[in-house]
């Protein structure tokens, strides 16, 4: 660790370190004159949620399914319209002042595109320690102590240290992300696409050191991502989205081995296998059609519109999400398996 | 991708260009020089000669004895362009920075909180615009006196708006950036947000409208002589000397013009130099 955890204190022996219950998050269209106000957007709808110590959570889904906007309530950037979001067994919102800076310092997040969520005119090693310098942590000689750690702990050097972001590669500008995210010892990173807007080969080392830190420093992650390669590579738990809503939840075995829900087939279908053979051999679940608008999401099951089995039950009923085989619970009235009538 | 790698292809070459200090740019430096020791040492050496009338001497063309010529009471214009440079440049100088810094105030509010204070903060661009710069000008020196101070603060007053708009939507675009999330993400408040990353990315385009700026306060300074609400005579100043010879541009065009073309070339300076300011701050372009 860079430091002492910044832990809150709290129920921290049975309560998840992170628990979603309910939450929503809408965004007001915008207003033009002599129209009637624009429905408002549900990005994320009535979501519930636990992550425990110990864990990597990859949440998937296709671009716009709120998997971001979900990332954003959990790094505590945007606060949710409805539901609560606790940590250890807290709520946030109860987290008032000093408190709040403390919840800061847990929840980190990592970005996307790695060059621009670093200011181009900022060295990296005062990028890596503005959360310290934000939030009023330490000395300044113990800042620059933690920085150089967190450096360490990302891989890079004192050579980097001084350079503009501008002047480093891709990966590197991602260690510097990470390193920033470290610099106040979180118990939880948010790490959104953080591998997509890098090269295979960077890609790799990226998350083989997200999984080194995971290890070394008890770190939990919520790992946002589209590549399922990667997050099968990553993580514990799988979390699948669909137009604001997670419609499958499994552990990383058997959610590889066979997802329950069809759009969660269908996205494990679309990855292309490297062996011509097994490739031709499979059976794939192709959908088709676009994602509904989420300010007007289709009745009954949201995926409906574009399932291949959907029935009359699905457009009048919104299948809630119900454990079925062991650790999976999904959200479909008709699951690919493990579906003991619903 | 492509017009990516292509925006990225030109500015690389763009940079090689533009970045170097080139022998141009030796020049507009000197030449600047050579105008701040007018400012600080012309009064000195050459006060009293361009001050001295000599009928005799009278609207005479440029030559070895008058470098710049003389105007219509016989007094040396190359002595009284030295001589106007403190004024002129103090005015300029102090004029453009009150003006910058009301409007980059504006232009910030404006751009980051957006909404409510955005709109009134244009609302005073919009006010600001429909009234007469020159009503302006003469409504404030009718009640206040004309001094360096009052002067400074009336070019102030009435250059804001560009740089408000200006920062408006440089801020707008910057707010937008992931780094500003990412700040706000580990906890800066918003002081810090605007003040370590808004503001030092987006000082380029204020320098450019600055230079470009300093050319308008020269001009209005001139006006104002003219008018008889800005330098006082008998001191000099560029702008009012180029009013005062205005009637005697077909029989003596030296003395409008050679003012003229120290106002010019001290603005190319300005305006060149602000330009290449531009290119060795920006991070992007390395």
């Amino acid at each position: 660790m860079v430091a002492e955890p910044a832990r809150a204190a709290g129920p921290a022996s049975s309560a998840p370190l992170l628990a979603l219950d309910d939450v929503t998050v809408e965004f007001a269209g915008r207003r033009r004159l002599g129209r009637p106000p624009p429905a408002p957007v549900r990005a994320v709808d009535r979501v519930s949620l636990r992550v425990d110590r110990g864990e990597i959570l990859g949440l998937v889904g296709e671009s716009g399914c709120g998997k971001s906007t979900l990332g954003r309530v959990i790094a505590g950037i945007i606060e949710p319209t409805a539901g609560r979001v606790a940590i250890d067994g807290r709520d946030i919102a109860s987290y008032r002042g000093a408190e709040r800076r403390t919840l800061r310092r847990m929840l980190q997040m990592v970005f996307q595109n790695p060059y621009g969520a670093l200011d181009p005119r900022m060295r990296v090693d005062a990028i890596v320690r503005e959360p310290l310098d934000a939030n009023g942590i330490g000395s300044p000689g113990e800042r620059r102590e933690r920085v150089a750690k967190a450096l360490g702990l990302v891989g890079l050097g004192a050579q980097h240290a001084m350079a503009l972001p501008g002047k480093l590669s891709g990966g590197q500008q991602q260690r510097v992300g990470i390193a920033r995210a470290l610099v106040t010892s979180p118990a939880l990173l948010v790490c959104d696409e953080v591998t997509s807007a890098l090269d295979v080969s960077i890609k790799m080392q990226i998350s083989e050191l997200l999984l080194a830190l995971h290890r070394e420093l008890d770190l939990v992650y919520v790992f946002i991502s589209h590549d399922l390669g990667v997050v099968r590579r990553l993580a514990t738990r799988i979390a699948v989205m669909y137009l604001g809503q997670i419609v499958e939840l499994a552990d990383t075995a058997s959610f590889y081995a066979g997802p329950a829900h069809p759009y969660a087939r269908a996205l494990l279908t679309a990855v292309p296998i490297p062996d011509p053979a097994a490739e031709r051999g499979r059976a794939r679940l192709l959908i088709t059609g676009e994602v509904p608008s989420p300010s007007n999401p289709p009745s009954g099951c949201r995926f409906r519109t574009r399932c291949p089995f959907a029935q009359q039950r699905c457009t009048d009923e919104p299948p809630q999400l119900r454990q079925i085989a062991g650790a999976r619970t999904v959200a479909c009235h008709f699951p690919l398996i493990g579906a003991d009538s619903g | 991708m492509s017009g990516v790698s292509l925006d990225i292809a030109a500015q690389g070459g763009e940079a090689t260009s533009s970045r170097r200090f080139g022998p141009l740019n030796a020049f507009f430096v000197a030449w600047l020089l050579l105008m701040l020791a007018a400012a600080l040492f012309g009064p000195v050496l050459f006060g009293d000669q361009a001050m001295q009338q000599s009928l005799g001497t009278r609207l005479k063309p440029p030559g070895a004895a008058h470098w710049m010529g003389t105007d219509q009471v016989g007094r040396d214009i190359f002595a009284r362009v030295i001589v106007g440079a403190r004024p002129t440049l103090v005015i300029a100088l102090f004029g453009v920075l009150a003006g910058m810094l009301l409007g980059t105030v504006t232009g910030t509010l404006a751009g980051y909180f957006g909404g409510a204070v955005d709109r009134v903060c244009m609302a005073l661009v919009d006010v600001k615009l429909a009234f007469p710069t020159i009503l302006f000008a003469i409504g404030v020196i009718a009640v206040f006196g004309t001094s360096t101070t009052i002067l400074v603060i009336v070019v102030g007053l009435t250059g804001w708006v560009t740089y408000a708009r200006v920062q408006r939507s440089v801020v707008l675009k910057v707010n937008a950036q992931t780094y500003i999330e990412a700040s706000r993400a580990v906890g800066s408040s918003h002081l810090r947000v605007v003040c370590r990353h808004i503001i030092p990315n987006s000082l380029s385009p204020l320098l450019v409208v600055a230079s470009i700026d300093l050319v308008r306060v020269i001009l209005l300074e001139a006006s104002l002589s003219f008018l008889g609400l800005g330098i006082q005579p008998p001191t000099p100043s560029w702008g009012g000397m180029i009013n005062s010879g205005r009637s005697y541009l077909e029989t003596a065009w030296w003395i409008c013009v050679c003012p003229g073309l120290v106002i010019m070339m001290t603005a190319l300076s300005i305006s060149r130099l602000g330009d290449w300011l531009r290119d060795v701050l920006d991070p992007d372009l390395s």
